[in-house]
């Protein structure tokens, strides 16, 4: 199969039609230029995805009524390149496969005879959204913006937050079936190099037929692909990626998804939220304490229920050892049967209410929550303690502020209530042991995924001071272990 | 700093000084936490002096050669080895101090879990404990130094942080005889055989091997080792004053001076808190094991590998080890070994071995700097 365009318009215009057999959205337009009537031109558009009004009166208005030139062939094409088009951005190509591509992505390709390239013009109008409000990482105080789906778009919206020529954009085309628009985002001078040319490198040895989404992307470039925990961070508002960037990470914007990629990231990371840096420090520390509380708890507090009350009740204060007692007193199951009933019905409404409409989940909350729970009570088939217990562990979760983390803590809380179950509460250390172990053996991008609880002598213990604590603005004056070691300092220096 | 930092994330199998300070402390907790207070038991009179001037010495002997390998004079534990004995006796002491490891990991295993049994978990079989305390402890040791490293900096923290409460709380509930795991299998039983100076090794042989992997070589400075020593050597001399004068001693003296038992004693700690002593001696009986464990096969594999030329490759080399565990732990079963009296005897055959060797290298060495 030839790939070089031809000198002949009409072969390629033949070869361009076979392969878009039944391909009835693009649009081949075959015309003679205005005034050189012996050579014929071509453009090829896909509708919708190619602006028709720029088509139309930038490229076909110029070209067939006010173009005075009497050049042929290559010569006439260079010269409508120069000075004829009116259009922003325009390329040469000079194969089919770009000439697809051109197609495909919205741009309007120009050929005229006797010219052995053709000329892509930009001239892309996709349907896309506004600039939507972020619905999964909302604040009460901060931007309200988010990412969509288009790759232009979300790049402007960075753009506009880091007005410095040193914020640089690499674009890649990834994808063997449908290549999908990858933009690598970061800061020259803070981004660590090591860093960004790990990025680069496992971008662009991607071999898959398409990337649907950004979540499907992280999964391919982490480093363990094993492991329940992300190794990057999907974000939706425009500000943290911004913040991210000025911290020496990498943003990967994908085309298509409304959801960007931070790397490298830490453990810390993902009990941030973004308008931590938007209020006190005083506040923020105190959430902060809560949400690393409210993970220990989501992960152990079913597994701690079932080693305490099965092998260890001398441990529970007698008051509370003999409540627990008295409610179990008629329950049928096993207490690990019991817990085990709780979380997964917590799964399966959790489950219910992400896929259905906001009105109708609120009523499965209901349902779930209150109904079902009391009936379930009443009935005597599950203790009230257990019910409270598996509401806590699920609020738990809601508190830690990324989803993709939350993911990994409530797979492993069923690896610690089966270590519990076995073992106790020597289980459940094991168990524990087991987490940390694994997390420590976890790096992302090269950064050990612990940090700054360990190794946090790399960068003077500075990244403690916005790990379990934020300090004040004032004090956040070095920048994180993501960036480069010579563009530590955030205030008052030099880079 | 920082630098020194970058090239540490960048290199695999690279820790930190400090990252090694933190694992020789968990070493020298792991296998002290039950062994020590019997060692403490064990000690009399005139066996307290001639340990103390044995282990002194094969102090001395093993800071010299961990400063040797520290400043990048030696490639390997087989190469300082290699140098001072000749390769034949190399080779038979690295292979010594391997099975002495895989002996450790038994022995700390089976003592643990056979605590954990008798005092928590009777019905629970004591080959159950031990095989998940080994899939962990070999899960660990394959992820690597790296990994090792990361988490004895964070398990360190929560430990001493467990440790205190346990002293908090026992001094209020009346002495620290209540908060030794060992009266739960009878301390009496365990017999304190072979080098009493068994003690003055924890630490010393996993900064041996450490030493190895940590950061650049050319980044080591000798205040950096020395940090490391003092570490070591401040609770040796702990243990040594604790030995001197008398546990019971230092308890009474410990109640009445200390200002915090003082404030812990006059508070009134809700919940019946003085009961949950329990859980965080669960806690540190369970890290303990796991940790001595882990190292001890990690530490093995490093030999081993360095035995077969393929130094680094631990991850395989640690599975390998276990098996050697294991292997220990069947013979202990088969043939009704004690296996700390078995590992205790042969650090004394290896210490019997293994310092003149050392020494006769030493004394070859100067004579042939003084010749030049």
């Amino acid at each position: 199969m030839k790939n070089n365009l031809d000198n002949d318009i009409s072969n390629n215009i033949d070869e361009f039609k076979k392969t878009a057999e039944d391909c009835d959205d693009i649009v081949i337009r075959e015309f003679y230029a205005y005034m050189n009537k012996n050579v014929k031109m071509c453009i090829i558009y896909a509708d919708n995805l190619a602006d028709s009004q720029t088509v139309n009166n930038f490229i076909m208005t110029n070209l067939m009524l006010r173009s005075n030139r009497t050049y042929s062939g290559k010569d006439m094409l260079d010269d409508i390149l120069m000075r004829a088009l009116a259009v922003g951005e325009a390329r040469e190509i000079y194969d089919y496969d770009a000439l697809y591509d051109s197609v495909l992505i919205g741009d309007t390709v120009l050929m005229a005879d006797g010219a052995d390239f053709a000329v892509s013009v930009s001239t892309k109008d996709w349907p896309t959204r506004g600039v939507p409000s972020a619905e999964s990482e909302v604040v009460v105080e901060g931007p309200k913006d988010a990412f969509n789906e288009s790759v232009s778009t979300n790049t402007v919206l960075l753009r506009r937050r880091i007005r410095d020529m040193n914020f640089k954009i690499k674009r890649y085309a990834v994808g063997d079936k449908s290549s999908v628009s990858i933009n690598i985002a970061y800061m020259k001078g803070i981004v660590r190099k090591s860093v960004l040319d790990r990025v680069t490198e496992s971008i662009k040895n991607i071999s898959v037929d398409f990337i649907p989404d950004s979540g499907f992307l992280a999964q391919i470039i982490e480093e363990n692909k094993i492991t329940p925990f992300p190794q990057v961070q999907l974000t939706e508002r425009p500000d943290r990626a911004a913040w991210a960037l000025l911290n020496g990470q990498v943003v990967v914007l994908v085309d298509n998804t409304p959801f960007a990629i931070i790397l490298p990231v830490t453990i810390n990371v993902f009990f941030q939220a973004a308008e931590d840096y938007y209020e006190k420090w005083g506040i923020v520390s105190l959430v902060r304490i809560i949400r690393y509380i409210a993970a220990f708890f989501a992960v152990s507090l079913p597994a701690l229920y079932i080693a305490f009350t099965l092998y260890h009740p001398q441990l529970i204060p007698s008051s509370l050892a003999l409540k627990i007692a008295a409610t179990r007193q008629n329950i049928p199951f096993p207490t690990v049967i019991e817990v085990l009933i709780m979380e997964l019905a917590f799964e399966l409404l959790r489950e219910a209410g992400i896929r259905l409409p906001a009105p109708v989940s609120s009523t499965i909350g209901i349902v779930g929550g209150i109904i079902i729970g009391q009936a379930a009570v009443e009935a005597g088939i599950v203790g009230p303690v257990i019910v409270i217990l598996s509401a806590l562990t699920g609020i738990c979760t809601f508190v830690i502020p990324v989803n993709s983390f939350v993911s990994g803590i409530r797979l492993f809380k069923y690896v610690l209530i089966m270590f519990s179950a076995v073992l106790g509460l020597y289980g459940f250390v094991l168990g524990m042991i087991f987490l940390m172990a694994h997390l420590a053996s976890l790096k992302s991008f090269g950064i050990p995924y612990l940090y700054p609880f360990c190794s946090a002598s790399v960068n003077d213990y500075s990244d403690l001071k916005d790990s379990f604590f934020r300090a004040p603005l004032f004090m956040l004056n070095k920048r994180g272990i993501f960036s480069d070691p010579k563009a530590r300092k955030r205030y008052g220096g030099k880079r | 700093m920082a630098e020194r930092g970058d090239r540490m994330f960048a290199e695999n199998e690279r820790i930190s000084v400090r990252q090694i300070q933190c694992i020789i402390m968990l070493n020298i907790l792991s296998f002290g936490f039950f062994v020590f207070p019997s060692v403490f038991q064990g000690f009399s009179g005139l066996e307290i002096i001639i340990s103390s001037a044995i282990g002194g010495l094969a102090g001395i002997l093993l800071s010299k050669t961990v400063i040797y390998v520290c400043s990048g004079k030696a490639k390997s534990l087989g190469d300082v080895f290699d140098r001072y004995t000749g390769k034949k006796a190399g080779f038979i002491l690295r292979l010594l101090f391997m099975l002495y490891l895989l002996l450790k990991g038994s022995a700390i295993v089976f003592i643990y879990s056979s605590t954990i049994k008798t005092n928590s978990l009777p019905k629970t079989p004591v080959t159950a404990l031990i095989t998940v305390a080994l899939i962990i402890s070999v899960y660990i040791a394959t992820r690597g130094i790296e990994t090792i490293g990361r988490i004895s900096e964070i398990f360190i923290v929560l430990i001493l942080a467990g440790i205190l409460f346990v002293f908090v709380f026992a001094a209020k509930s009346g002495g620290f005889s209540n908060i030794s795991p060992c009266g739960g299998i009878g301390v009496k039983d365990i017999t304190i055989r072979g080098i009493k100076s068994l003690y003055f090794f924890q630490g010393m042989e996993i900064l041996f091997i450490l030493s190895m992997f940590s950061g650049d070589k050319s980044d080591i400075k000798k205040k950096d080792i020395s940090r490391a020593f003092e570490l070591v050597w401040l609770i040796m001399t702990f243990s040594a004053f604790l030995i001197f004068t008398k546990l019971k001693v230092i308890e009474e003296d410990f109640i009445s001076v200390w200002p915090f038992i003082k404030v812990a004693d006059s508070i009134e700690i809700p919940f019946a808190f003085i009961e949950r002593q329990d859980f965080i001696i669960i806690a540190l009986t369970t890290t303990f094991m796991v940790f001595g464990v882990a190292l001890s096969i990690f530490a093995s594999g490093v030999i081993l590998s360095d035995i077969t030329k393929k130094f680094g490759n631990t991850k395989l080399y640690s599975y390998f080890t276990l098996a050697g565990v294991i292997t220990a732990l069947i013979i202990k079963a088969l043939f009704g070994l004690n296996v700390l009296w078995t590992m205790e005897t042969f650090i004394g055959v290896f210490c019997f071995i293994a310092l003149p060797l050392i020494l006769a290298g030493f004394k070859k060495r100067k004579e042939a700097r003084s010749e030049k």
